[in-house]
């Protein structure tokens, strides 16, 4: 669905933020896009939801090109982003102003949405806490069905109660004919829902995997001693030992821990370039 | 679900699923909960649980009917079982094992402590 | 569906202004009524006979400039700060239909709320001094309304029509600088603009003084150069009423469109 090829940009000419990036993402996945900060993630968002123009390559969203922002591609995006435009209205008069704008929206997904949150619909936008007015949009944005959903850190800003609603809302609502692609620092809140993973560094993506992939090629381990160095990619001391990841070569599968994948990625990234490419 | 570090979570959802078996929670010929549903619940990613129901249709614990969702089978109770066995044996006995070589306790102490446990629990 | 202009999406833009702004827009128009109405009982003059004509005008003026200038920069502020330029440059309409929709408050609902409200206050003190004192010199209108548009477009000098003129420039220059800077437009604006008007007025000094001469010893006898005078200040109001404004307008267009945040 979202298709890039070879992607430069940069906010100057000497200080580009990534080239030569390429990435595809297909429909019915929810993404977990992770990167440290200042690592691009959230320029490369805002170039697929054409609110950036790229300086070289292509990126094309169903086959529209985002930077023109044109009404029918408009119609099949929703951007959630870290900081959030709130108006001063009530969720309900928001939904009156703004759901006309999206052919797919649904009512009843939202009030469900709502109602798991446990939002006030009839309160004040900008009078909700954070957390609240973060949730409301959220559930705005599912509710809208657009084919690409966009979210730059949802889960800053929510408590635990809700974070776990989210993983439910999410988890029912990606269809295969949808992607939604979330930006996370908080690799912990989303551990188990966002797959494939795609790791961002140094202005290019080291990896876009499914954990299934991710699990066969590499183990993640805690061990009492870390003993073939050569072959460990990333070790790091914990309460228990260490935890290690290395190449899988006796086919068992472990849970793909993201930190250390993280960690293991920005250590040898020319290594796992490699494994996943 | 709180998921463990050492296994991949598609295979705890079989464990999970498996154990409901083995408790007879789910009957044979019983529609397992959807894809959408189990993956709600459990706050994971739906192809997780995909993962999972095709693994565990591999091992013939379930199967589908067209257009109606996946069931468990007949003799699902028997797979479990067997799967389970087998995966004790490998996986579990030689951790266990390793234990009480270490720890140095004598297999007496264990008949003991099993039938023990056997009494007080089922 | 047409990508660029859709009346139907233009409605919902026009909405969602409204919706979003509608309290702060009542709150506002009721403060601005009473201080007019303020202004004109301050503003009576011999024993309450009669409201001073700098008043009854000056709060017309104060009205289109001042506070025009402000909801102008208001309506267009959706572009000027980060977050909501986002989310409004991401809702599905066109770039032309969310700039047509500023445009509509600016130049459409804003002039008609003002100068209706304005003659009604005005028409409402004019009754009311001559129901208590019937031969007030207090004339019945301050503006001749019938003659706005005939005039306008003879590009005659009135005192008004330069201010239309000053008002249509400042309206959309503003526009333009609120879509170009992202915080604090409005002085940014401000500042730029004021001081292009310093720098055009001291390259007009400069021009008249050294190519054309002394103004006023020249001009009256010199019958070459006092046609070439007129042409200059015909072309010139021309440039300004006309042509300025709607520069102003597609360069803020242009740069809405090719707006990144």
């Amino acid at each position: 669905m979202v298709s890039i090829h070879n992607l430069g940009f940069g906010y100057s000419k000497k200080k580009p933020v990534f080239e030569g990036l390429n990435l595809e993402l297909q429909a019915g996945n929810v993404y977990g896009l992770l990167g440290r900060n200042g690592a691009g993630k959230s320029s490369l968002l805002r170039n697929i939801a054409g609110l950036l123009t790229p300086t070289s390559g292509q990126c094309t969203v169903n086959g529209h090109t985002p930077h023109l922002r044109q009404p029918k591609f408009l119609q099949e995006l929703f951007f959630l982003p870290e900081e959030l435009h709130i108006p001063p209205i009530s969720m309900k008069e928001f939904v009156s102003v703004y759901a006309v704008f999206y052919p797919n929206f649904s009512q009843n997904q939202l009030t469900e949405y709502l109602k798991e949150f446990e939002v006030d619909s009839s309160a004040r936008l900008t009078e909700l806490s954070l957390g609240q007015k973060k949730k409301a949009l959220i559930s705005f944005a599912l509710a809208t069905n657009t084919p690409l959903l966009i979210m730059d850190e949802p889960t800053n800003g929510l408590d635990i109660p809700s974070k776990s609603q989210f993983r439910k809302i999410i988890a029912s609502s990606i269809t295969n004919e949808r992607v939604i692609l979330i930006s996370t620092h908080q690799v912990r809140d989303l551990e188990s829902l966002i797959d494939p993973i795609i790791i961002m560094d140094n202005r290019e993506v080291l990896l876009n995997a499914g954990t299934d992939v991710i699990a066969e090629k590499l183990s993640f381990k805690t061990v009492q001693q870390v003993t073939n160095h050569e072959k460990v990619l990333y070790s790091e001391h914990s309460i228990r030992g260490f935890g290690i990841v290395i190449p899988n070569e006796d086919e068992s599968y472990t849970k793909v821990d993201l930190e250390l994948l993280f960690n293991a990625a920005l250590e040898k990234p020319q290594v796992i370039k490699q494994l996943f490419n | 679900m709180e998921f463990r570090e050492n296994q991949a979570i598609y295979l705890q959802i079989a464990e999970l699923i498996c154990e409901r078996i083995l408790l007879k929670q789910w009957a044979s010929e019983d529609k397992v909960p959807s894809v959408r549903e189990l993956a709600v619940q459990l706050e994971v990613n739906p192809n997780t649980v995909m993962r999972t129901y095709d693994f565990l249709e591999q091992k013939g614990i379930i199967f589908t009917k067209r257009g109606m969702g996946f069931f468990v089978s007949t003799d699902a109770h028997d797979k479990v079982t067997e799967f389970r066995r087998e995966e004790f044996l490998q996986n579990e006995l030689p951790q266990f094992f390793k234990a009480i070589h270490l720890l140095g306790i004598d297999f007496s102490e264990l008949q003991n402590r099993f039938e023990a446990f056997k009494t007080e629990n089922y | 569906m047409n990508q660029t202009l859709d009346i139907q999406r233009l409605g919902w833009l026009i909405k969602r202004i409204w919706v979003e702004n509608r309290k702060l827009f009542g709150m506002t128009y009721v403060v601005m009524v009473l201080l007019c109405i303020a202004a004109y009982y301050l503003g009576r003059d011999a024993g309450g006979a009669i409201v001073d004509r700098d008043i009854r005008f000056g709060s017309l003026i104060v009205g289109m400039f001042g506070l025009g200038v402000l909801f102008a920069n208001y309506i267009f502020r959706d572009f000027s700060h980060t977050p909501s330029t986002m989310s409004y440059l991401l809702l599905p309409a066109s770039h032309l239909e969310k700039f047509l929709s500023g445009l509509f408050y600016v130049f459409i609902v804003y002039p008609i709320v003002i100068i209706s409200t304005h003659s009604l206050i005005d028409y409402a003190a004019f009754e009311i001094i001559k129901f208590s004192y019937p031969d007030t010199p207090m004339e019945r209108t301050i503006i001749s309304y019938s003659e706005l548009f005939e005039t306008y477009f003879t590009v005659q000098d009135t005192m008004f029509f330069n201010g239309v003129t000053i008002l249509t420039n400042f309206w959309t220059f503003t526009i333009m600088g609120t879509l170009f800077f992202q915080r604090l437009s409005l002085i940014k604006t401000g500042f730029l603009g004021f001081s292009s008007i310093a720098i055009i007025a001291l390259l007009e000094y400069l021009m008249f003084h050294y190519i054309i001469g002394d103004l006023n010893n020249n001009i009256s006898f010199n019958t070459e150069k006092d046609s070439f005078l007129t042409v200059y200040i015909t072309l010139g109001i021309v440039l300004i009423r006309f042509i300025l404004p709607l520069f102003w307008l597609l360069i803020a267009y242009l740069k809405l469109k090719e707006k990144e945040v």
